[in-house]
């Protein structure tokens, strides 16, 4: 072919690589929400954990903490930065401390009298109303007597001011200028609560640059800084850290890894060449996944573009056995028995997550076929016809053919792979510490000081658990909240019994219009209250006509129409309900939130003898059984993909002998990974197995190269230059990201970088056909 | 007892940041007082009795023993009120602009620190050293839209009335030291009050 010609082929292609990355970029809609990459849920408690994981309302609570300036100065920050976080759409609420009656709008200021259960025992008559008022007397002595005198014409019960003491936290921290602060006084502490779901990172972001903004406005010119933590902050800087580590460990691979393949071939054009088969893997790869799902998951594309990095060496396998006078396609064609048995063996693996029934693993499949797939077909077809003037021939290396030669006079004894899986096997047995990693928070990339530094704030502030989250479940929004009430006063004698210190029900600030209607039918009519008021008063030092407005407000109060959810809308007491109100499907469930469960089992029982429909939800319990659920198909999928595995390589290679050189090594080498791993005292996680069945895929591919080495010792020291080059390239970027202090990096690194070596050693040593009638050496 | 000290004020209309220099007194100091309270809402005045103490560390506690008892705490920007067998009320300082500015005035005569006193008012003084008057016209819009003005009246370097008027119309008068224990009558006019802290010996 033609140079011309084959600058022609090239930029054709690149013209449809282009197409299909303006398609994908269009169509493509990459999705951050975790749920993606979780299996379905089969119990109760897991379907509520799925729905409410990163949605429930601890989840959104993001903890902030001012300091860096004097004590006055940071409550003043916190009280601006409040003020304008409560006026903008990303945040639910912002609470720094202040006891405001702001949670009720002036329109629903008569409701008062429907939400407090203030008169519930004690109603509201000529004994109650005189103890009220004594009590009024005093307020008006003390020095809150400028701040109450406004309110109480209309509220001399104080309806108000008890209503924001109990929607405000159940353990408060202490208090500088109005403002929470922490033991030390030197750290002003908010509580801020996103709208945003907290296991969306994108979400989260803009909420976190939206707080950042205002922050920067409300402390211009002070010394101040901000720290945010919970979930969903978590959940950015994991994000971050991740992006930015693999990012870094990207680039210096990418670098290193040209820097080899120079070294290999010495030539730039093979080198570029090279790089076509993988590109085009990925693009068609993400191509599939726009057209089959519409969407990817961003998990989905990090971890297939890794996965796919087995697809480099094809084009290596083809450029170290090009020799002068065959053609590149010649050789393709005879290198593509053993190159396509290898794709379809890996394809294979993946394609056993298409049964996994998880959405996120249903893509990563498709992704890795297709990508493997036409990063081989691109390999045997279009490659071959691009290559100008090939390489040198490694076939004329002389300490390639010594170390051939030393390779082959290697012992092999037939004990070997036995002896090996027998380690491995005591080896897995006797290691420490659990097989399986079950806790997904051992694969945080945070620091321990940040957990701990959120665990400290979360106590100081009294901010509800994370991890415990009481759901009540129902037909209707009023089912829910009558079931809460029920829920609330079985629950009242708790905190006194050292169960929790506190908790927080929906129907803490909507009750049901049941008790609403109650509340209006215990209300006097005005000429009783009226009457009672008049007794009060009798000797009592207020003026008569003091309290007009507090009779026309309790008047209008029994002839309100009760408060629903939809009624409250987006008034400030409406979001705080909607967080943990919520339809799902046909139904209704509502959230209860808890601080300081020190009894689970006590709080458990106590909703069992409740009554009410309601569960007390453990996310760590029910995270763990996910992963549990999950590994048990991601296991079952691998043991049908082994099975389909034997088939494939029987089929192409029809002989049992030869079967068993190819798939032995790699069983003994995964057999051996997982032992290394285990009595390094490292519990496998997902990451792990997911390493290893790319590792496996390597050795696949090593040992039908091995074993498809010809006799020719030309052949052979090409196979071996090719295996090489695939074997240190792969070994040398993964050891990056074994050295990476991210834990689901590390643990990708760490294994598939010793798959590397063993599956090399030992299809070097075994996958080899057995006797050679002519020594090489 | 808040003690009094330093030498009489010459006969002409006194300098403000001169008598507030003689004010000053080291902490901790305390003092008994009857204090009255003008509330529109209420049909007579609420007279209370008890002790004020001024704490080393800028602490200011006003205990009520009459008519009822009532202990509040005035520190680090919030206002503890606690009466036996009820739960503590807490007020941040801003939500009571009247009682800041009270607060802040006190302290700064306590201190004998006139430019802490300047630096929230604007101030005047009449009288002679054997009665004399401090006025204070707050400079703070926030505090200026409760408190109309707070008056301070004293004999030689002692204090013997605070009164706040707000600007609804409601007025405190504090009776200290020398004037703690006067007996008052069961509903005492502001005139009253107003004769009693200017009487000249």
């Amino acid at each position: 072919m033609t140079s011309r010609a084959r600058l022609g082929l090239l930029l054709g292609w690149l013209a449809v690589l282009c197409a299909v990355t303006a398609y994908v970029g269009r169509a493509l809609h990459v999705s951050t929400d975790l749920r993606g990459f979780m299996p379905p849920a089969r119990t109760d408690a897991q379907r509520l954990l799925l729905d409410e994981i990163g949605e429930g309302p601890g989840s959104r609570l993001l903890l902030v903490a001012l300091d860096g300036d004097a004590p006055p100065v940071l409550a003043g920050i916190a009280r601006r930065l409040s003020a304008a976080l409560r006026d903008d759409a990303h945040f639910l609420r912002a609470l720094d401390g202040e006891t405001g009656v702001e949670a009720l709008d002036e329109a629903l200021l008569s409701y008062r009298y429907l939400l407090t259960p203030a008169f519930d025992v004690q109603p509201l008559d000529a004994d109650r109303l005189r103890g009220e008022l004594a009590e009024r007397v005093e307020d008006l002595g003390s020095p809150a007597a400028a701040w109450l005198k406004p309110w109480l014409p209309r509220d001399p019960t104080l309806e108000l001011l008890h209503l924001a003491e109990a929607w405000a936290p159940a353990r408060q921290p202490r208090q500088i200028d109005g403002v929470w602060f922490d033991a030390a006084g030197t750290r002003a502490l908010l509580l801020v609560e996103t709208r945003a779901p907290g296991f969306d990172p994108e979400a989260q972001r803009t909420a976190l640059v939206a707080l950042d903004a205002h922050f920067r406005q409300a402390a211009a010119g002070s010394r101040a800084r901000l720290e945010a933590s919970g979930p969903g902050a978590f959940s950015v800087r994991i994000h971050d850290v991740t992006r930015d580590e693999a990012n870094r460990i990207g680039l210096v691979d990418t670098l290193g890894f040209i820097a080899l393949l120079l070294f290999a071939y010495r030539r730039l054009g093979t080198v570029l060449l090279g790089a076509l088969p993988l590109a085009s893997g990925g693009l068609l790869g993400t191509a599939a996944l726009a057209i089959l799902f519409g969407g990817a998951h961003g998990i989905t594309l990090a971890f297939g573009f890794t996965l796919i990095g087995v697809a480099q060496d094809y084009p290596i396998h083809l450029f170290s056995h090009l020799e002068r006078g065959r053609t590149p396609a010649e050789i393709a064609r005879g290198l593509w028995p053993t190159l396509s048995t290898g794709i379809v063996g890996t394809s294979i693996a993946y394609l056993a997550f298409l049964a996994s029934g998880v959405a996120g693993l249903e893509q990563l499949a498709v992704f890795t076929v297709t990508g493997l797939a036409s990063a081989g077909l691109v390999t045997r077809f279009l490659l071959p016809h691009l290559i100008g003037a090939p390489p040198p021939d490694p076939a004329g290396s002389a300490w390639l053919a010594r170390l051939w030669a030393r390779l082959t006079a290697l012992p092999r004894p037939r004990w070997g792979l036995p002896l090996f899986a027998t380690a491995a096997l005591l080896g897995v047995a006797f290691a420490p510490g659990p097989f399986w990693e079950n806790d997904l928070a051992a694969l945080t990339p945070l620091s321990r000081e940040a957990m701990q530094r959120d665990a400290a704030l979360r106590a100081e502030l009294g901010a509800p658990d994370v991890r415990y989250l009481i759901a009540i479940e129902a037909r209707d929004a009023e089912s829910v909240l009558a079931a809460s009430e029920r829920l609330a006063a079985a629950l009242a004698p708790l905190p006194a019994q050292g169960v929790l210190a506190g908790y927080e029900l929906p129907s803490c600030y909507l009750p049901s219009l049941a008790t609403q209607r109650a509340r209006q039918a215990r209300l006097p009519d005005p000429a009783t209250l009226h009457t009672a008021l008049a007794a009060a008063l009798t000797d009592s030092p207020f003026a008569a006509d003091t309290f007009a407005p507090f009779l026309a407000d309790v008047e209008a109060a029994r002839h309100l129409v009760p408060l629903t959810p939809e009624r409250l809308g987006s008034t400030p007491l409406g979001l705080r309900l909607g967080a943990m109100l919520l339809p799902r499907d046909d139904r209704w469930v509502g959230l209860g939130t808890l601080t300081g469960l020190a009894d689970p089992a006590a709080l458990r029982a106590a909703l069992a003898t409740s009554g009410v429909p309601a569960q007390l939800l453990d996310l760590k319990d029910a995270s763990a059984a996910l992963v549990v659920a999950y590994r048990e198909r991601v296991l079952v999928s691998l043991a049908l993909a082994a099975l389909l595995l034997v088939g494939v390589i029987g089929l192409a290679l029809r002989r049992l002998d030869r079967v068993r050189r190819i798939l032995a090594p790699m069983a003994v080498s995964t057999l051996v990974i997982v032992a290394t791993l285990r009595t390094g005292g490292t519990s496998l996680s997902l990451f792990h197995l997911v390493a290893l069945i790319l590792a496996a895929g390597l050795g696949l591919d090593y040992a039908l190269f091995f074993e498809h080495a010809e006799h020719d010792p030309a052949a052979q020291r090409r196979t071996l230059h090719a295996l090489l080059v695939c074997s240190v390239s792969t070994f040398l970027v993964f050891l990056l990201l074994a050295l990476s202090t991210l834990p689901v990096l590390r643990a990708l690194g760490t294994s598939v970088t010793l798959g590397v070596a063993f599956n090399f050693m030992l299809a070097m040593l075994y996958a080899r056909p057995p006797a050679e009638p002519r020594h090489a050496g | 007892m808040l003690m009094a000290h330093g030498s009489a004020i010459g006969a002409t209309s006194p300098d403000p940041a001169a008598l507030i220099a003689r004010l000053a007194r080291p902490a901790p100091a305390s003092t008994a007082f009857t204090e009255v309270r003008f509330v529109a809402m209420l049909k007579a005045p609420l007279r209370l009795r008890g002790t004020l103490t001024y704490a080393a560390d800028g602490a200011l506690v006003r205990q009520v023993e009459s008519p009822y008892r009532e202990t509040s705490t005035i520190a680090a920007g919030e206002v503890r009120i606690l009466r036996a067998g009820r739960a503590e009320r807490r007020v941040p300082l801003e939500r009571a602009p009247a009682l800041h500015g009270f607060l802040e005035s006190f302290a700064a005569l306590l201190t004998g620190d006139a430019v802490r006193a300047a630096r929230g008012y604007a101030l005047s003084a009449s009288g002679d050293a054997a009665a004399w008057r401090l006025e204070l016209i707050p400079n703070d819009p926030a505090l200026a839209r409760q408190v109309r003005r707070i008056t301070v009246d004293g004999r030689e370097a002692a204090i013997r009335c605070f009164s706040v008027e707000e600007t609804g119309g409601d007025a405190s008068v504090m009776l200290v030291e020398a004037l703690a224990g006067t007996t008052l009558p069961a509903a005492p006019t502001r005139a009253a009050l107003d004769a009693l802290c200017r009487a000249t010996p």
